[in-house]
């Protein structure tokens, strides 16, 4: 499956941090959130983003894969992202 | 292009009693490659003290001597060129030197505001070309940390971006085509402004972003960023389409956001 992200959805890093800011909602992104934000795109898939998860953090892909789904599905409920295929 | 210029021209125009201890750079378009035909030059002073009116210049036309904040501001034409010469004390100049070094992108609170003039100044410095400097000015020069100042431009740029996405979220659910219309402009603007400014391009006059996107790319040998920066300026309004240039440019914007938030989180 693809996602999109909502295109009113902006990043800002404050003190180090970063955070995800969408009409009057903030999300703080931590370090994994923030790379599965950046890894999407309408062309990749979630099993392309698992697969880059698992190599980064040195984890099996079946873990990762699992994570990121949750994460997706998260994103998905708040708005933030949409699924496009 | 640049101007020609006779620095011991130039440098006659300096009080002796000024030039002995201060060091004189140029700056501006001419010298950071932006400049036109139609370019004057600008000439730095950093002096003890600020020379009085009547110490400038002579009695002939086509000079002013104009006090702006704490500067001496002086015009005039050499050998046919225009030349405008800004004088500022030693005192000063290191004070916001100072402020600059100081500034932490990472710190929660507000920096002490840098206000137009003072961007201004530190950009020309970056891009300056000395003609009379001493070993313990340019000491000083080699400490400036100009990193900051990318920092800074690019945190002001980045608060914008906030203001002016929610400005068009509102407008496109209003189905308030045209503010969109105008926004999106904007909101490029913007991101280009935010992503250069953290490459090193903190020139803050918005007429040279076409200049600045132009060197980054070429720098880069890629030129897609400002090829696409002009076909995403080059939409006309149109109602029908409005929807589909809405949600492209800011995909471009958000992918520029994406990149800058990134290198603001360095150190």
């Amino acid at each position: 499956m693809k996602y999109e992200k909502n295109i009113f959805v902006h990043l800002r890093v404050i003190s180090g941090k970063t955070y995800a800011l969408l009409n009057n909602d903030v999300y703080l992104f931590g370090e994994i959130e923030e790379l599965i934000w950046k890894l999407v795109n309408n062309e990749r898939t979630d099993e392309q983003i698992a697969s880059i998860v698992s190599e980064q953090y040195n984890i099996t892909f079946d873990a990762a894969y699992s994570d990121v789904k949750d994460y997706l599905t998260e994103l998905t409920n708040a708005k933030m992202i949409e699924l496009v295929v | 292009m640049e101007q020609t210029h006779n620095a011991e021209v130039i440098l006659k125009q300096i009080p002796n009693r000024l030039l002995n201890t201060a060091f004189v750079y140029l700056a501006g378009s001419t010298i950071e490659g932006f400049g036109n035909v139609g370019s004057d030059i600008d000439v730095f002073v950093v002096s003890e003290h600020l020379p009085e009116a009547s110490e400038l210049g002579s009695k002939e036309t086509n000079q002013a001597v104009i006090k702006e904040k704490n500067t001496i501001i002086y015009n005039t034409v050499l050998e046919e060129l225009r030349h405008d010469f800004t004088f500022i004390s030693r005192e000063d100049f290191g004070q916001l030197i100072t402020k600059l070094n100081d500034f932490n992108h990472q710190l929660d609170r507000r920096p002490d505001e840098f206000d137009k003039e003072d961007l201004d100044f530190l950009h020309r410095l970056r891009f300056s070309k000395m003609i009379k400097v001493s070993a313990e000015h340019v000491a000083i020069i080699q400490n400036i940390n100009f990193n900051n100042l990318n920092f800074y431009l690019a945190l002001n740029q980045s608060a914008f971006y906030s203001h002016v996405i929610e400005d068009l979220e509102g407008a496109y659910q209003s189905r308030d085509f045209g503010t969109c219309f105008f926004a999106l402009r904007k909101l490029l603007e913007i991101s280009a402004t935010m992503f250069l400014a953290l490459q090193g391009e903190t020139n803050p006059n918005p007429k040279w972003l076409y200049r600045k996107l132009q060197r980054y790319c070429a720098n880069q040998q890629d030129m897609s960023l400002l090829e696409k920066y002009m076909r995403l300026q080059g939409y006309s309004y149109d109602e029908q389409t409005i929807g589909y240039q809405l949600k492209e440019t800011i995909q471009f914007c958000q992918y520029l956001n994406d990149l800058s938030q990134d290198l603001l989180k360095s150190k």
